[in-house]
């Protein structure tokens, strides 16, 4: 079959074969822990490069944080953030403004999420989708606004919005998009 | 586990993501184009 003989005729890449091209640079946030599993996490950036992620601290507690285009730090938790082991404040979406989104690890055992969107002057509102369930996930804020399903109408508008879903109990299996509109919250579907 | 995953990119191209070493603890990067 042709594709056989082609896929023959390619050669064989390893990870250090790969060409590389770009400026990388690499940090670690500080507090990080440096056991297995630990260290930072990126996750969102935007047109300033102002990045946003979380770190492993060493409790193994999630810990949010912004990096400037300098590299300074700053941390934060949300309210009502656990600070047990995989508990804690997990950002996901920064928008050119500043602000961020994320997750909230109330607790780990069970699991209790809700989210948060933090302005870039550094305050924190925490929030729960409609219908008033505590497992809620917010991962995306304007430009990275989109809902998990893609649709359009569920694309974050304003300075401050965000979307997501939140996990239909008891099962965590039908996840329920939503949208977060100058503080209103809405089941997008 | 090693390797590298880009986890968000901006409009101008800067991609973030995160690594691991050989000592299984992760790190953050900014690769500029």
């Amino acid at each position: 079959m042709w594709w056989e003989a082609t896929w023959i005729r390619w050669p064989s890449f390893t990870a250090s074969s790969v060409p590389l091209s770009g400026v990388i640079t690499a940090f670690e946030a500080p507090g990080a822990g440096t056991s297995p599993s630990g260290g930072t996490y990126a996750t969102a950036v935007n047109l300033a490069d102002a990045i946003t992620g979380f770190y492993l601290d060493a409790s193994g507690a999630f810990r949010g944080y912004v990096r400037d285009a300098s590299g300074a730090f700053t941390v934060f938790d949300a309210p009502g953030a656990g600070t047990g082991a995989g508990e804690g404040t997990q950002p996901t979406g920064i928008n050119n403004a500043g602000d961020i989104t994320g997750t909230v690890i109330v607790s780990s055992a069970p699991i209790v999420e809700t989210s948060f969107v933090r302005t870039a002057s550094g305050a924190i509102t925490a929030f729960h989708a409609p219908g008033g369930a505590a497992d809620t996930v917010a991962n995306g804020i304007n430009a990275r606004g989109i809902s998990p399903d893609g649709s359009p109408e569920h694309r974050a508008a304003a300075s401050t919005d965000s979307c997501g879903f939140h996990k239909r109990p008891p099962d965590h299996i039908s996840n329920l998009p939503f949208h977060r509109i100058s503080g209103t919250l809405n089941s997008a579907s | 586990m090693l390797g590298t995953t880009a986890a968000a990119i901006n409009d101008a191209g800067d991609v973030v993501g995160s690594y691991v070493d050989t000592m299984a603890i992760f790190h953050g990067f900014i690769r500029s184009p």
